[in-house]
């Protein structure tokens, strides 16, 4: 592609002015904020547009139409224009062929219109990578590596333009991504290969545990078996007892019925002994012990009448014998006891009156006799008393004082004695003479009761009061045995008429029960006793036969005789031989088969519920086929996707290696376009460059180490003539297979010294005969300098509009 | 003349994973077990016989008893049960439940057991266990009554396919060398009867077809006992059928051009077919081949229908000469269909028609992996 013209009507900074550019090299030169920037951005916006963040930028500064003409040939000759009007975005691109026909819809893709695109077969970001350096931008964008190699390898392979391996990678991933899936555990969506394999976890989990429920039917189904069989066993054995019970139970009958004869047989014996004592059927039931009573109180009250006739008869004699009493006798007998109580206490107090006087005449005698004693020792002391006064009056004479002293102190004391008992024989005199004087007054007493005791006594002709009570206590007892008699008598005549009594009362008794006129009691008891006897006999009998027919009751208990009969004659008859056996025997047989009855009803039942319950699990357990067909349609389809997947991953690993073939190979390429002119470029010191076809990222082997080193480690102009030298290759390659694009320059020398400068700019000259290079730079001597070697000059602050060209 | 029924390999409560409609399939091989009974009686069969693999059981639960043993009381008489590899005598198997039918008898071991039919016939019979049985002819003697009838599921190793494992395997010589005048076998699904100048064996075959490529022998053996001989007589009881159809698509340009083809090559079968369909042939490049929409538009008429589609809408070779990523891929591809490897090939196959989908922007769809 060499850009003839460009008319620029609004655009940045520049408004209203046309450039037009020399097919090999054209230097667009101006000062800082001259517009050569701007200039190569609306070249670039004219072949492919603006993005929106570029639209604010490149906006006109003054008032104008926002748009451009841009005019190109191919290499094929043909020429067209491009007419743009930024306003409207993509709607705003025309373009026309040389003819001045719109081929707008021939060349776009039915969304966008990139005459870039269409013309170059470079995206956007190929050409900025490759084709426009701008300043500090020489070096090129990893991120657009795939893009760009994809079009190196079409170009170095001529074609063909379908080929799209990057596209193709992509939809590869879109389709795993669709159909495959994420195989991550939370994935939610997108993973359909998880999604496969857990439908057929689950369907093999509901298939194995139906399995498990199938396996666990037959389980149940031999249990029941176990049930059945031992339910039959069980049965067998309770038949077995059953029969064993019938013989025992025949012998049993049998042995009951006997009892039963025997029962019979003796109840008929009594009962005919029973017949004999018919006499006394009807005697009274405890008629006898009545009459025995009646008996023995009136044999009690005829004793006691007897006994009292006798005590009667003597009493009566005893009164005889005593006679009657006089009159004295009748009064002592009539003396009351006050009187006679009376009597006795004078004759007492008669006695105590001559004990006192004899006393107190002993007292008194005995007084005198004491008061008498000690009258010469009294004297004595008096004497003694005396003498001693006249002594001690002697010593004084005779100045013997303490001989003097002591026979006074001897005399002193001699009299104090002397003094002292004689007073107290005065009071023992005074003391005799009062108890004489009582003793005189007791007797007077004495005297005076003994009178009136013996007036007494004397009236009933007695000489002492012990004769007057024996007398009185005489008297008393014939008038008490003569009482006692009365009584007696009184007594003999009750105990009389009570025996008649009683008597006629037993009589009477007797004769409710025999029939014995004019026979004494005793003999009608005698015979009473006797009916008395066989009745008793009789209910003796009547208590054995009662006897009998509990053992009766007993043996038959609920049953009846001739039901046990014919059930005897039935197990006879069915050829039950009966077993004897003792109780015992026969409570275990019983103990057994109730036992055995027990197992089996509880075995039914078991059996029952048993059934029920594999009936109800069978019912419930699931088709175990269709869950396996389940499972197994699930494994396929995982099968199917893994295959699918394993197909994919084929396919794109195919792909990749492929393309990193095609890769390589431009980038040989690459290498050798570089090689050739880095040599130049460095002076000599970089002689060979290395460029990974995957990252574009660049290598250069070093002088010190001939080995290859990272570009990232050179210095920074170095690394911007690597890239700008790569960019030359690519610009280079792009023209070998596709339409060679213009190379832009926008003063990516700016900070190059100028032997750097000088070294690159006849690789710039000669690689411009290849493709058109429009070189923008502020530097006046660069711009003589391309100038020198045939380029074309454009002085930005000379160009003023031109007309527009269509 | 004792007449003697035999049949084997029901493989009642099978999967059928391959085509849709396994349910109505198992229902199918049930009702073909009640008209192998039904023509037990019709035929008056003096004995029924079952040579293996009636159910299969992993699956077989009490709905199969039940409808085995009903079946098998329905028909009365003496009926000899041979158990198969599928269906091996266990404590847990059928057989050995307690209501089993009391005119049924399993032979539980994997030893012969003599059973005498009438004064002329004794039936041999030999039941599988869990345990691979061995070769069952290998020291087999059959010396009583003057036919010797043997009744054993096992591989006619002569004839067994390369890719599969024998069970209970024995040949012609070894049946001559042991005896036997006949021997009822099942294991083959396809029957089949080996004569010389007699009948020696015979596979009565499925009652109905089970997978795609057997043969179309699916019934029951009849045989008449008499004079020391025995005649068989195979009897098709078999209703549903599995077709395989290769429909040829090429030239055409539309999905409507591959359901007109697909319609005039489906007419002819009914409800009873399960069909499995190859698409072949080069197709128009971005014609629509669904082959779920294939699927759901013959559901109603077919008892079921599988899709492989295998038609081609690109020209490799063609391709493969492009000098670009894509020619190469396609060449790389191409060259890996040619492995021997079954899977290899079929890997990259898919990977051929998702690769040239990919790079016509045409939709890559798991179906590609049916091809």
């Amino acid at each position: 592609m060499k850009l003839l013209d460009l008319t620029v009507e609004g655009f940045g900074t520049l408004i209203d002015r046309a450039f037009s550019f020399d097919p090999v090299l054209t230097v667009i030169v101006g000062p800082n904020e001259a517009g050569k920037s701007t200039l190569a951005r609306a070249i670039v916006a004219s072949l492919y547009g603006l993005r929106p963040m570029e639209k604010a930028i490149a906006e006109p500064w003054r008032a104008g139409r926002f748009g451009t003409r841009l005019r190109y040939s191919l290499s094929d000759g043909a020429v067209f224009e491009v007419h743009r009007d930024f306003e409207r975005d993509a709607k705003g691109i025309s373009v026309y062929d040389s003819a001045g026909k719109d081929i707008s819809a021939a060349i776009g893709n039915g969304r966008v219109l990139s005459p870039g695109q269409a013309h170059l077969d470079l995206p956007i970001d190929v050409f900025i990578n490759a084709a426009y350096a701008g300043q500090e931008r020489v070096t090129i964008d990893g991120s657009h590596s795939r893009e760009i190699a994809a079009v190196l390898s079409h170009a170095l392979a001529g074609g063909p333009r379908e080929d799209a391996a990057a596209g193709a990678l992509k939809r590869i991933d879109e389709a795993t991504k669709l159909h495959v899936g994420s195989e991550r555990a939370n994935a939610t969506k997108n993973a359909a290969l998880r999604f496969a394999r857990e439908a057929a976890q689950s369907a093999h989990i509901k298939a194995e545990r139906a399995r498990a429920e199938n396996a666990d039917l037959h389980t149940r189904r031999a249990e029941l078996d176990r049930c059945v069989a031992e339910h039959g066993r069980l049965q067998r054995a309770h038949a077995e007892t059953e029969r064993r019970a019938q013989a025992m139970h025949a012998a049993s009958l049998a042995a009951r019925l006997e009892a039963l004869r025997r029962i019979r047989d003796e109840f008929a014996a009594l009962d005919e002994e029973r017949a004999r004592y018919d006499d006394v059927a009807h005697f009274p039931h405890g008629a006898m012990p009545p009459i025995e009573a009646g008996m023995r109180e009136w044999q009690r009250l005829d004793d006691r009448a007897a006994e009292c006739e006798a005590e009667q008869r003597r009493l009566e004699a005893c009164n005889a014998e005593l006679g009657p009493l006089d009159e004295r006798q009748q009064r002592i007998a009539a003396l009351s006891d006050a009187a006679l109580d009376a009597m006795r206490a004078a004759a007492a107090e008669a006695d105590e009156a001559r004990a006192a006087a004899a006393s107190a005449a002993n007292a008194a005698l005995n007084a005198r006799r004491t008061g008498e004693k000690g009258s010469a020792f009294s004297g004595a002391l008096a004497a003694i008393a005396a003498v001693g006064c006249i002594v001690s009056v002697g010593f004084a004479i005779g100045h013997l004082w303490l001989f003097a002293a002591i026979a006074l102190c001897v005399g002193l004391l001699a009299g104090c004695l002397a003094t002292a008992r004689f007073y107290a024989r005065s009071q023992r005199i005074k003391q005799a003479e009062a108890l004489q004087g009582a003793a005189d007054s007791a007797t007077s007493r004495e005297r005076n009761a003994a009178s009136a005791l013996g007036a007494i006594i004397t009236e009933h002709h007695l000489s002492s009061v012990d004769d007057v009570v024996r007398d009185r206590a005489a008297a008393r007892a014939v008038l008490a045995n003569r009482a006692t008699l009365e009584v007696s008598t009184q007594r003999a005549s009750l105990a009389r008429d009570l025996a008649s009594a009683s008597l006629h009362a037993l009589e009477a008794a007797l004769e409710t029960i025999v029939d014995a006129p004019n026979i004494s009691p005793l003999r009608t008891i005698e015979r009473a006793r006797a009916l008395a006897a066989r009745r008793s006999e009789r209910d003796g009998i009547d208590a054995r036969l009662k006897m009998i027919s509990m053992q009766r009751d007993a043996q038959l208990g609920r049953d009846d005789e001739i039901a046990l009969e014919r059930e005897h004659a039935a197990l006879r008859e069915a050829g039950v031989t009966g077993v004897e056996g003792d109780g015992a025997s026969l409570r275990l047989l019983e103990a057994e088969r109730s036992d055995l009855s027990r197992r089996v009803h509880e075995l039914t039942t078991e059996i029952a519920v048993r059934r029920v319950s594999l009936s109800q699990a069978e019912l419930s357990i699931g088709d175990v086929a269709a869950l396996d067909e389940q499972r197994l349609r699930c494994e396929a389809e995982v099968a199917r996707l893994e295959h699918f997947r394993d197909a994919l991953k084929l396919a794109r690993d195919t792909i990749e290696l492929r393309t990193a073939e095609a890769h390589s190979k431009f980038a040989r390429r690459l290498e050798d376009y570089a090689a050739t002119t880095v040599t130049e470029i460095s002076g000599g010191r970089y002689r060979e460059i290395k460029v990974d076809p995957a990252s574009l990222e660049l290598r250069v082997r070093v002088p010190e180490t001939h080995g290859f080193v990272e570009i990232d480690r050179l210095s920074a102009g170095t690394r911007e003539q690597m890239h700008l030298l790569v960019r030359f290759a690519m610009v280079r390659m792009f023209a070998e297979g596709l339409e060679s694009p213009p190379l832009l320059l926008d003063d990516p020398f700016a900070f190059w010294d100028d032997v750097r400068l000088e070294r690159c700019l006849p690789v710039l000259f000669r690689g411009a005969r290849d493709h058109q290079t429009l070189l923008f730079t502020a530097s006046d001597r660069l711009a003589r300098a391309a100038v020198e070697r045939g380029a074309a000059r454009i002085d930005l602050e000379t160009v003023t509009a031109s007309p527009s060209i269509s | 003349m004792l007449r003697i029924v035999h049949c084997a390999d029901a493989h009642l409560e099978t999967t059928f994973p391959d085509a849709r409609g396994g349910a109505r399939r198992r229902a199918a091989l049930a009702e073909a077990f009640a008209r192998i009974v039904d023509l037990a009686l019709e035929r008056r069969a003096d004995v029924l016989m079952l040579g293996g693999d009636i159910y299969e059981a992993q699956r077989a639960g009490p709905q199969t008893a039940r409808f085995l043993f009903e079946q098998l009381a329905r028909f009365g008489g003496p009926t000899f049960v041979s158990p198969g590899n599928h269906d091996p005598y266990s404590a847990a198997s059928i057989y050995a439940r307690s209501d089993l039918p009391p005119n049924v008898r399993v032979f539980a071991e994997a030893r012969w057991q003599p059973v005498p039919l009438s004064s002329e016939v004794t039936l041999y019979g030999f039941g599988h266990t869990p345990a691979e049985p061995g070769r069952p002819f290998a020291d087999a003697r059959f010396d009583r009554g003057e036919i010797r009838i043997a009744l054993v599921h096992g591989s006619d190793e002569d004839r067994c396919p390369h890719n599969k494992n024998t069970t209970a395997p024995f040949n012609t010589r070894e049946i001559a060398a042991s005896g036997a005048t006949f021997v009822a076998t099942g294991h083959y699904h396809g029957g089949y009867t080996q004569r010389t100048d007699r009948p020696i064996f015979a596979y009565p075959g499925s009652p109905e077809p089970i997978k795609f490529g057997e043969s179309d022998v699916h019934g029951a053996l009849v045989l008449d006992c008499e004079n020391g001989r025995v005649e068989v007589e195979a009897v098709q009881i078999a209703r549903t059928r599995l077709v395989e159809r290769t429909i040829d698509l090429d030239g055409i340009t539309s999905e409507h051009a591959a359901f007109v083809r697909l319609d005039d090559a489906l007419a002819p079968l009914g409800a009873n077919d399960y069909v499995r369909v190859r698409l072949t042939g080069a197709i128009e490049r971005g014609t629509r081949i669904d082959a779920a929409s294939i699927v759901d538009r013959y559901t109603a008429s077919l008892g079921g229908l599988e899709v492989f589609d295998e038609s081609v809408g690109f020209d490799y070779e063609a391709i493969a000469l492009e000098p670009t990523v894509r020619g190469h891929a396609v060449r790389d591809l191409l060259d890996m269909m040619r492995s021997d490897d079954a899977a290899v090939a079929s890997r990259a196959h898919t990977a051929l028609r998702a690769t040239l989908a990919a790079f016509e922007n045409l939709p890559i769809a798991p179906e590609f992996a049916s091809g």
